[in-house]
């Protein structure tokens, strides 16, 4: 019967080197390198740098105390804390765990948990978290940046089971919630329903109309299979009158990004290329008008 | 306000002051500028420690400002390039990079207005003139830079193709950026080719082609190093990094910029560093390129100067980026430089940040000298504003939509220089992705995911020619006659769409000169065989050769384990040929006890942080527990000696390398399945014992799992990875 000690070397490095850990010049190793020390002592810092790169050289270390020093920053106040946790979580056996754990604070009340949760979830990726988020963010219980955050979620997953609740939910009364949806929709894979954004080109918030006009630009991107522009007209009157220069360069943008036809929207860009009082919006024109469809 | 670094930088008042009291030998202008600079640019950004990782291009806080000063000195005039006036506000901006025109009259740089922005192109005239938004939408352009034919050449996260989502590092988690163009107004936006990592920090080299840090990333690599393209995007190959980077050097390399050149040489001034937590800053490199990445050399200027990621010293510190001044010869470079600990962690424990600064440097006296600090800001990446030459624009022929890849010579490689003259009878090429496609982790190794293209046969004259999808990344393996990989290169290669990439051998001596003969190329690129499928055709539909793309281990290796094997391998240590052993994890005193298996039920791995039941025993088994069990505080105890092998029965990325392969003797493949002639001797098992062997397929399929990393979810299976 032979005895093997695979972690002799790392302890006594350890010991020598206290807080500030091993560090190797030269080619690192992916994923290696890390120790409980090394993890603890970033997560002391609470530099969002430090415990993101501890936690990326720690992905291959087996370290029970671990789960017990990473699993709280799934509540870290910084969302790449958060973020770089349930990655870390992700590739461990608590994966499953913590998914169960997430899913039930959808269950609660608290706004602060559930917009945790749902960024954990987000990094996890699985896709049964699906109705569970869907079903949440429409739940007014929740704070609007909670419900923003499950929408992120959703989108992060890309699962196409999720467009008709993010749909839904862009009827709701939260700029925040809406813009979040917006931002989701556009990272499933297959969304097509351009026609879902165009009513919230006249939102009264500007950062909704802002992702409006992005996600008809970016659902639509010309070279997309099976797409044709839509909204056009829509987005001309934004480009012509919204008072907003953010909001008016995305809705140039999109024009151009969707390969928009040049009969309908050339004297429109040629307008705000050459009259509008926004420097960015004038460029963003001209280019727009480069990528019309002819 | 400007004010000169006080005297509690310890650091400075130890090295400054000894630096200032030098003579100035570069023609009497302020802390060793050469008089005829009479103005610079540098780049404020409020201090942070969030961005340590060298490839990060999206930490965003609000409050930068381009500015010039003039004359270059603490006392000099300072002027702020963007300022926010009535038709535009700067207020909230966050600045990453910028870039001077040819004719040092323009700037463009990359901004993020606000927290909801995404880091777009700006130009503008250095007067406040003709402010242009170049770029928008809903991906990040950053790094941009000035390029011949009135070009600006950039790193992007938007996807060169329209229906597939960009790279998302697998490690790093980040969407990747990848290399654009654009006209000087914005229009005719280019994409080009993709890595499965990151390409960042571009710099124009005076032959017109551009330099790049790419992360490397494949298996066990995991670095930055220096590679070079042309303007185009075409032509992709390595600078500096891999040889002589690797002897002493750092791990990551990045900033470049050019000192001097000549017909053999371009000399570079570059950071070295570690890959994170240095906040992008390390040693100063003089790199010299030479004629390729096997003869390029580089020398450390700044020995002192920690290359891995260590707090740095007081009175040391670490360099932020450096941009030659005067004669090249002199070797002064105008640098940004931070005292003490310019490492996050230490910063953040001390709820402190680096302070960076603009000095000169002296590479012969090691000596530097302060030109200007405000310490609200980071004031980095200065430039003498003054017009430079503008190369002749470099490209390459552009036809068609697939990337052609051919070697004149496979058997020239310097990966392998003992290839057998004829063992190597087929190229295999394989595609490259990454976390975008909604696996998470791939298995228990660390390798991307990959996908195969197809093998094509080796020509009579030792040439091979293929089509493969282009602005994909891919990987080529050699392969031998029993189908496994004999020379495998460890890096993924980008190829434009249409471009074709015509190597004299694969990764071959590059010190040497490839003779080609008149027509040979040509005729060679004409049968390039056409591996290039839509890419919803690019997964398995069925597991046979010339069918199979990904390897789900679960769905192609699994039945065959179970049909073959699992009737003995059954878990049952007291049967010969089931290995067993038991880990007892010392931080918890769990224990686990492993027998070998070839069952394909999941199993739960209930010892150590990596514990799990995403695999099945035979992966488990036959993969081991290596990358599982990392280096903490396990101690394993084995039934019989030889019991626990500590890389498993495979040796990820090389089929011929591993027991498993090894035991059940593969028959040749190539070119006609013949089960007389055997890859490692005569045994083969589980025949010896008296068992059925593997099929030529089902064999097949393992070597290419193992060959293509060893990797349990593929886009076959990825269902199953996206559920717990």
């Amino acid at each position: 019967m032979k005895t093997y000690n695979i972690g002799t070397k790392l302890v006594l490095s350890v010991a020598l080197f206290g807080m500030g850990g091993v560090f190797a010049a030269g080619t690192a190793q992916a994923g290696h390198n890390g120790s409980p020390a090394l993890i603890k002592s970033a997560i002391a810092s609470n530099s969002v740098d430090a415990i993101e790169a501890e936690l990326e050289r720690s992905e291959y270390l087996v370290c029970a105390a671990c789960s017990d020093l990473v699993t709280p920053l799934v509540d870290h106040l910084d969302y790449r804390v958060r973020k770089v946790a349930a990655w870390w979580i992700a590739r461990r056996g608590i994966n499953k765990q913590v998914y169960v754990a997430m899913l039930g604070r959808l269950s609660q009340p608290d706004s602060f948990l559930a917009r945790n949760a749902a960024d954990v979830l987000g990094e996890l990726g699985f896709s049964g978290a699906v109705p569970a988020l869907s079903a949440a963010m429409s739940n007014p219980i929740y704070s609007a940046e909670a419900r923003a955050a499950m929408a992120r979620a959703l989108g992060s997953i890309g699962r196409p089971d999720a467009v008709p609740a993010l749909v839904d939910v862009l009827a709701s009364p939260d700029p925040a919630v809406k813009a979040g949806a917006l931002s989701a929709l556009r990272q499933i894979q297959g969304f097509r329903q351009a026609d879902a954004a165009t009513p919230l080109l006249t939102d009264s918030d500007e950062q909704v109309r802002a992702e409006a006009a992005l996600t008809l630009g970016a659902v639509l991107r010309t070279g997309k299979t099976g797409v044709q522009p839509a909204g056009v007209s829509q987005l001309l009157a934004t480009l012509a009158t919204d008072p907003s220069a953010d909001v008016r360069k995305k809705a140039a943008w999109s024009l151009g990004e969707m390969g928009a036809p040049a009969s309908m929207a050339a004297t429109g860009l040629q307008a705000a290329a050459s009259q509008d009082p926004n420097p960015a919006v004038r460029s963003l024109a001209h280019i727009a008008i480069s990528k019309l469809t002819r | 306000m400007a004010t000169l670094r006080t005297a509690a930088k310890i650091g400075l008042v130890a090295m400054g002051i000894a630096a200032g009291a030098c003579s100035n030998s570069n023609g009497g202008g302020t802390g060793g500028i050469p008089a005829d600079v009479k103005s610079i640019m540098f780049l404020q950004r409020v201090a942070r420690t969030d961005t340590g990782n060298v490839f990060d291009y999206t930490s965003y806080e609000p409050g930068a400002r381009l500015v010039t000063l003039s004359p270059p000195s603490a006392d000099g005039k300072l002027e702020v390039l963007t300022k926010t006036t009535s038709a535009f506000n700067f207020d909230s901006a966050d600045i990453m990079s910028y870039d001077l025109s040819f004719d040092a009259k323009a700037v463009v740089f990359s901004a993020k207005l606000t927290s909801n922005d995404r880091f777009h192109l700006y130009s503008m005239n250095l007067d406040g003139t003709d402010l242009k938004q170049l770029t928008s939408g809903d991906d990040d352009y950053v790094y941009p830079i000035y390029v011949p034919g009135q070009k600006i050449l950039f790193m992007t996260s938007k996807s060169v193709e329209p229906d597939a989502s960009q790279f998302r590092d697998e490690y790093e988690r980040q969407t990747t950026a990848q290399v654009g163009t654009i006209n000087l107004d914005g229009t005719a936006e280019t994409l080009g080719p993709r890595n499965v990592s990151h390409r960042v920090s571009p710099a124009l080299l005076p032959n017109g082609r551009v330099l790049y840090t790419e992360w490397r990333h494949m298996g066990m690599v995991n670095d930055g190093h220096l590679r070079m393209m042309n303007e185009d995007m075409t032509g992709m190959r390595e600078a500096f990094g891999g040889e002589d980077g690797g002897n002493g050097g750092t791990n990551s390399y990045l900033k470049a910029r050019v000192v001097q050149s000549d017909a053999s040489n371009i000399q570079l001034i570059a950071i070295g560093t570690s890959r994170d937590r240095t906040l992008q800053a390390g040693k100063l490199l003089l790199v010299n390129l030479n004629a390729s990445e096997e003869l390029s050399k580089f020398t450390d200027i700044t020995p002192l100067v920690p290359g891995g990621r260590e707090p740095s010293a007081l009175g040391v510190g670490r360099f932020y980026d450096a941009e030659v001044i005067g004669a090249p010869g002199d070797q002064n470079f105008l640098v940004s430089w931070a005292d003490g600990p310019v490492e996050s962690e230490i910063l953040g424990m001390a709820n402190s940040n680096a302070n960076f600064g603009i000095y000169t440097y002296s590479a012969k006296s090691k000596q530097r000298s302060p030109i200007f600090d405000d310490p609200a800001f980071w004031d980095v990446l200065a430039r003498p504003i003054k017009a430079r030459a503008e190369p002749a624009p470099t490209s390459s022929p552009i036809s068609g939509t697939s990337t052609t890849l051919a070697a004149l010579n496979v058997y020239d490689s310097t990966v392998d220089r003992n290839i057998a003259p004829g063992s190597i009878v087929k190229v295999r090429l394989i595609e490259g992705f990454s976390g975008e496609e909604g696996i998470r982790t791939f298995g228990s190794t660390e390798f991307d995911g990959q996908s195969l293209y197809g093998e094509v046969a080796v020509n009579p004259d030792n040439s091979f020619a293929a089509k493969v999808p282009g602005n994909v990344p891919f990987h080529m393996q050699l392969i031998d006659k029993f189908a496994m990989s004999v020379v495998n290169e460890s890096i993924w290669i980008s190829g434009r769409a249409g471009e074709q990439r015509v190597c004299g051998g694969c990764h071959e001596d590059r010190a040497k000169q490839t003779a080609i003969a008149p027509g040979v190329q040509e005729a060679l690129l004409r049968g390039a065989v056409d591996l290039d499928t839509p890419r919803p055709t690019r997964v398995s539909t069925d597991y046979s050769y010339g069918a199979i793309k990904g390897v789900p281990w679960d769905l192609a290796i699994q039945p065959a384990l179970t049909a073959r094997c699992a009737t003995c391998h059954d878990g049952d240590a007291s049967k010969p040929g089931n290995p067993s052993y038991t880990i007892m994890d010392r931080t918890t005193m769990t224990m686990q006890t492993f027998t070998f298996d070839l069952r394909g039920d999941k199993l739960p791995v209930t010892v150590g942080e990596k514990m799990g039941g995403d695999f099945t025993a035979s992966y488990i088994s036959l993969m081991g527990l290596g990358e599982m069990l990392g280096e903490d505080l396990v101690e394993i105890t084995e039934l019989h000696p030889g019991d626990y092998q500590p890389n498993g029965y495979v040796s990820a990325g090389s089929a011929k390398d591993s027991k498993v392969i090894q035991m059940l003797n593969p028959m040749q493949r190539f070119p006609a399945v013949d089960t007389n002639v055997r890859a490692f001797g005569a045994t083969v098992h589980p025949t010896e014992v008296g068992g059925q062997g593997m099929t030529a397929d089902e064999l097949y399929r393992l070597i290419l799992s193992i060959d293509m990393g060893g990797q349990y979810f593929s886009r076959e299976n990825k269902t199953e990875a996206a559920n717990p």
